[in-house]
């Protein structure tokens, strides 16, 4: 059966190979054996810890300045920059890659989502109200960051203390799930503004929970939803290939049916990890 | 150089609209009544926008016989196609999905449920003002705004138009006291209007200073601005739907510019405020 699991988890990489092409900054190396950064040093790991750390406070002065700005009816247009730029100059100051630390992904994830609205607006003219729905999307991926801070706080502190048991962050499928969940949450409205766009949001975000089931250290007891969430996406068109709206309307449907199916599998696998 | 990219950022919308899907029921509004039901007459107000194919924003209006003299009742629905027909060699959809739009706990706009509350089916005269349709509960579990059968076999003169809100000051009805005043209009680079109000309140909610945004093509939110010792902040309530309108005399609403402040809970709450 362990066997059997192996191979299927080995077909989920190559697949896997295949999606990072579409799945934008994803990583390249897909076998982490002892852990994505058990080979950093100590100097490494704290020079990661310190940048965490001093992530938290930028956020928290961000989130208060655009809140001050708001209250002053600042446009959105201006507190889209300062989030996106603040953001992306946080996010790019770590010399990290999207998948390093979760504080990091949230953010990045928030950048990504904010291009794919932008790409997707020049092509057609932007719907008023999408610069508002950015500025909601940066507020919320800020306060994901802040809460997996947490979660990354644990993990570097097991790298730093040389413990193999959290050698793997804890958090990769939670954080996996929530980011689809608040892509098909914020859909809803979207999908009146810019039905393609929305489709890509939901697409990455699902790509990012395969993503991250596949670094997590128990991804052999979710071969098969590995491999299943794998061969769905890539039936499914890249953004760019859709024929319509409401061919992108059908498909969100599908991509939020193909998600709960998902959401329920990894919950069942987790409950039978558990159980055992 | 920078010409070609206005020039292309100037065709890109044209050409993306070329092809485009008609909408199975054109901008206007439809007069129907609600099955079963001799007394009364239900109106349905359609408005098309750019930035998504085929969907649009439509009002469902209770006529005062149904609920009173000087009540107004007002549901606000984000419309989607269901599918893509062929209908005389144009793209067209003849059921849409409808979901009533309210705001969320953050004071911002949105659908509260994934599940649309109603269907809408177009048995004759698809795409055009002669469109025969008939709208029924989407039995999804999702009931608000009311999921009453509707017949709709003519279109009408619409009770009012939806228009850019104004500056200046807004009265209640039936009162020569200023209710209102709106101030700072700006336009965001989507096109979305946003201003500042100085509201008197009612005898439910308290006055002050409010923020008002455009968060979908004619629906705005309207939130309070609190003022504290370590500056000014948006607060998340009240949460109203706002919307400008100018009445054409029927119904309650008079031939003027009027702003209409509408409880996403029960759509019945509705303070009518006239420009002065």
């Amino acid at each position: 059966m362990k066997l059997f699991k192996m191979k299927s988890l080995s077909f989920a990489l190559l697949w896997v190979a295949g999606l990072s092409m579409s799945v934008a900054h994803a990583q390249t190396n897909l076998e982490y054996p002892g852990g994505p950064h058990s080979g950093m040093s100590d100097a490494e790991v704290k020079k990661l810890d310190a940048w965490a750390q001093n992530t938290q406070l930028q956020l928290t002065r961000l989130e208060n300045e655009v809140s001050f700005d708001q209250g002053e009816s600042r446009s959105d247009s201006e507190i889209k920059k300062k989030l996106y730029d603040g953001i992306k100059e946080i996010a790019g100051d770590s010399g990290l890659k999207p998948g390093d630390l979760l504080l990091h992904q949230s953010l990045y994830a928030g950048i990504t989502l904010c291009d794919i609205i932008d790409v997707e607006g020049l092509k057609k003219g932007a719907t008023p109200g999408e610069i508002g729905e950015q500025v909601s999307i940066l507020k919320q991926t800020i306060t994901m960051a802040k809460k997996y801070y947490i979660s990354d706080q644990v993990y570097v502190n097991g790298l730093l203390e040389r413990r193999p048991e959290v050698h793997f962050n804890n958090q990769l499928i939670e954080f996996g799930v929530e980011l689809t969940q608040f892509m098909m949450k914020q859909s809803r409205k979207m999908i009146a503004m810019d039905a393609s766009a929305s489709y890509g949001m939901i697409k990455w975000s699902l790509g990012v929970l395969n993503r991250k089931i596949l670094d997590d250290d128990r991804n052999v007891a979710f071969a098969n939803t590995i491999t299943y969430l794998n061969q769905k996406l890539g039936a499914f068109p890249e953004m760019e290939n859709l024929s319509s709206d409401v061919d992108a309307i059908a498909k969100i449907r599908d991509l939020k049916n193909l998600a709960k199916e998902i959401f329920s599998e990894i919950a069942m696998t987790q409950k039978s990890l558990v159980q055992h | 150089m920078k010409s070609l990219i206005s020039f292309l950022f100037l065709i890109m919308p044209m050409a993306a609209l070329a092809g485009s899907f008609v909408q199975g029921l054109p901008d206007g509004a439809y007069h129907g009544k609600f099955r079963g039901q001799k007394k009364g007459t239900v109106n349905f107000i359609v408005r098309g926008y750019a930035g998504c194919d085929g969907c649009f924003i439509a009002y469902k209006l209770k006529t005062p016989e149904l609920l009173g003299d000087r009540t107004v009742d007002l549901v606000a629905y984000s419309a989607l196609p269901m599918e893509s027909v062929n209908v005389n060699g144009r793209l067209t959809s003849k059921r849409y999905s409808l979901t009533p739009i309210g705001v969320d706990s953050t004071g911002d706009l949105t659908l509260p449920n994934d599940d649309p509350s109603l269907i809408l089916n177009i048995s004759k005269g698809v795409g055009t003002r002669d469109a025969e349709f008939t709208i029924t509960s989407a039995q999804s579990g999702n009931r608000l705004g009311g999921v009453e059968s509707m017949v709709f076999l003519w279109s009408r003169e619409a009770p009012f138009e939806i228009i850019q809100p104004s500056e200046g000051q807004y009265r209640d009805v039936g009162s020569s006291k200023v209710a209102a005043t709106v101030t700072s209009l700006k336009t965001e680079e989507d096109g979305a209007h946003s201003a500042h109000i100085l509201w008197m309140g009612n005898i439910r909610q308290e006055g002050g200073d409010f923020l008002l945004k455009e968060r979908l093509p004619g629906v705005y939110t309207f939130n309070a601005i609190s003022y504290r010792g370590e500056g000014n902040q948006v607060r998340n309530m009240p949460a109203f739907i706002v919307m400008f309108v100018h009445g054409n005399g029927q119904f309650c609403f008079e031939k003027q510019d009027m702003m209409l402040m509408v409880n996403p809970v029960n759509h019945v709450d509705v303070s009518k405020m006239i420009l002065k």
